[in-house]
């Protein structure tokens, strides 16, 4: 119940999101606060940035709360909190989906699908330690032929 | 309608064009994904001619039960390659892109309105030109749409076929020579394509605008013959179909160029000659016809009028069928010369593809019936919708393959 109460109140006002200078402001763009994060997590977001492939920290650090922006709104939209009129549950939940299929392979591997409550959950899982190959067996021969083709190296 | 063909059994090409001819999707024994490091991601094909972006991709086959080994279901796209900045409408609305800031119109829409056509050229020339990156971007949106993935974050393998032209022959890192993309155009993809994010919003009469997150985090580029070779050559888990000793050689009859590609396997050779432009030698002289003067403006509209064989005149549509069948009959011969020379002169198996089969069809069917050389023996002629799609369904093959070495 407590959540549920937050999400009828925001946790900061409008006006904290515009002080600082974490981000330049263009037009349509406004600024974000800097981010005061312990060391270990700047290590991991070092670890995602060639994943991510944003050029400056401000820009990376875009991306990532991005991505939680999203999974809060989702988070909240199932709780009762009221969407802008540009924004719809269903947008809403088919991004966060699309979130949470990019996290299944690790799911799957790990044998975490049956967390997630889902009634087909316990089939699709495999025990951990029991990887299953990702893709069907392909012909040997085949990437060779493609590079003998022009298609020499992922770039 | 496609019709069957002379294919070899069991090939990528055989499957599909089985499926299209009774109105189905082409099913393949695939995971719609492919691992590359420690990365799940989409591949994603794209051939962007000169007269239409045309893009394939796999997408898991909703009817698959649990327990089924893995099928996934071919998905393809042409879009004419149209762009033009969109307008305020009153009433229904035309599906709309907007990235950066900018909103435009593609394909068949930005050709209603009277959309230009986007560069042509080289690759790095093409992809300098911001409204050919969002055109891409949304020829991308609108391929994973009509897959029917919904709106979201995508990370892509992106296969891009690129003109035989601009391969070269280098020592790979076992010396050993490789045909591959030159440094100016591998500079442009890794410049403009290779971390590409596109952030696109979609919106159409429905009035519930997507948001799309593309996001390109590798990119292999392939000739674009390669592409019929892949689908001709091979099963779709990439065991070889056909022996051929001598390789194949290839006549791509395009929208922009006509190119004959020579393809040996053992060692790994392509031998590329353009004899001249594609279609659009018989599309300007379209638009250039005076019966038709002033009623096409472009190069784009040209190619469009040639397949649709319609034209617009004072809010009418108008059937050109006549006209079409008469600048097809008189300038296109000489294209049908240059497909002929290739045919006799080669000692290696034919296949003759490429969007302008469509257009030379009846010419070059006339002629070939009275060749030497046999159908499915000596040549294969596609034909049909697979004719401008048969490059970019092996270039999704071939980034799969490829990544099944990594």
């Amino acid at each position: 119940m407590a959540r549920a109460r937050s999400t009828n109140t925001p946790r900061s006002t409008p006006g904290s999101a515009e002080r600082g200078n974490g981000r330049r402001a263009s037009k349509g763009q406004r600024r974000l606060f800097a981010l005061r994060i312990p060391i270990a997590e700047e290590q991991l977001q070092e670890r995602l940035r060639p994943y991510i492939g944003e050029e400056t920290d401000a820009d990376l650090a875009y991306r990532i709360w991005q991505r939680g922006l999203k999974v809060a709104l989702a988070e909240y939209a199932g709780l009762g909190m009221e969407l802008p009129p540009e924004e719809s549950e269903d947008l809403v939940a088919a991004r966060a989906a699309q979130l949470f299929l990019l996290c299944l392979p690790l799911l799957r591997r790990t044998g975490k699908l049956g967390l997630l409550g889902l009634e087909a959950a316990s089939s699709l899982e495999r025990p951990p330690g029991q990887i299953v190959a990702e893709e069907p067996e392909i012909d040997v021969t085949s990437p060779d032929a493609i590079t003998g083709l022009g298609g020499s190296e992922f770039l | 309608m496609q019709p069957i063909l002379d294919a070899p059994k069991g090939s990528i090409l055989d499957i599909v064009a089985r499926a299209w001819a009774t109105g189905q999707a082409a099913a393949v024994p695939l995971r719609p994904t492919v691992r590359i490091g420690s990365a799940t991601l989409i591949p994603v094909a794209i051939d962007n001619g000169n007269d239409a972006l045309k893009g394939g991709v796999l997408r898991l086959d909703p009817s698959q039960r649990e327990g089924d080994p893995p099928r996934s279901l071919l998905t393809t796209i042409r879009i004419p390659t149209a762009f033009a900045e969109a307008q305020e409408i009153q009433g229904a609305r035309e599906t709309t892109y907007t990235c950066d800031g900018v909103s435009f119109w593609t394909g068949e829409t930005a050709l209603r309105y009277r959309g230009g056509s986007l560069r042509i050229g080289p690759t790095r020339q093409r992809l300098d030109d911001d409204r050919q990156r969002w055109f891409i971007g949304a020829g991308i949106v609108e391929l994973l749409r009509t897959a029917g993935y919904g709106p979201g974050e995508y990370q892509i393998a992106l296969c891009l076929a690129v003109p035989n032209t601009e391969l070269v022959i280098e020592k790979d890192e076992k010396g050993v020579e490789q045909p591959t993309v030159d440094i100016r155009t591998r500079e442009a993809l890794l410049k403009h394509l290779k971390g590409k994010v596109w952030q696109l919003t979609r919106d159409d009469d429905d009035r519930r605008p997507e948001n799309w997150v593309i996001k390109v985090v590798t990119v292999l580029p392939l000739a674009q013959t390669a592409g019929t070779v892949v689908a001709v050559t091979r099963a779709p888990q990439g065991k070889s179909v056909i022996d051929l000793d001598d390789g194949m050689r290839v006549i791509d009859i395009g929208g922009g160029d006509l190119h004959i590609c020579e393809v040996t396997f053992s060692p790994s050779r392509m031998i590329n000659r353009r004899p001249g432009d594609g279609t659009i030698r018989i599309a300007r002289a379209l638009r250039n016809d005076p019966k038709l003067s002033g009623l096409i403006r472009n190069d784009v509209e040209a190619q469009q009028a040639l397949v649709r064989q319609q034209v617009t005149k004072s809010s009418r549509k108008v059937s050109i069928a006549e006209d079409v069948a008469r600048v097809v009959a008189s300038h296109g011969q000489a294209m049908v010369a240059d497909v002929l020379g290739e045919l006799r002169d080669s000692k290696q198996f034919v296949t003759i593809t490429g969007g302008g089969v469509l257009l030379l069809n009846g010419l070059l069917t006339d002629v070939l019936a009275h060749e030497e050389k046999q159908s499915g023996q000596d040549y294969l002629l596609v034909d049909g919708p697979l004719a401008s799609l048969l490059n970019v369904i092996g270039a999704l093959f071939g980034i799969i393959f490829k990544a099944a070495g990594k």
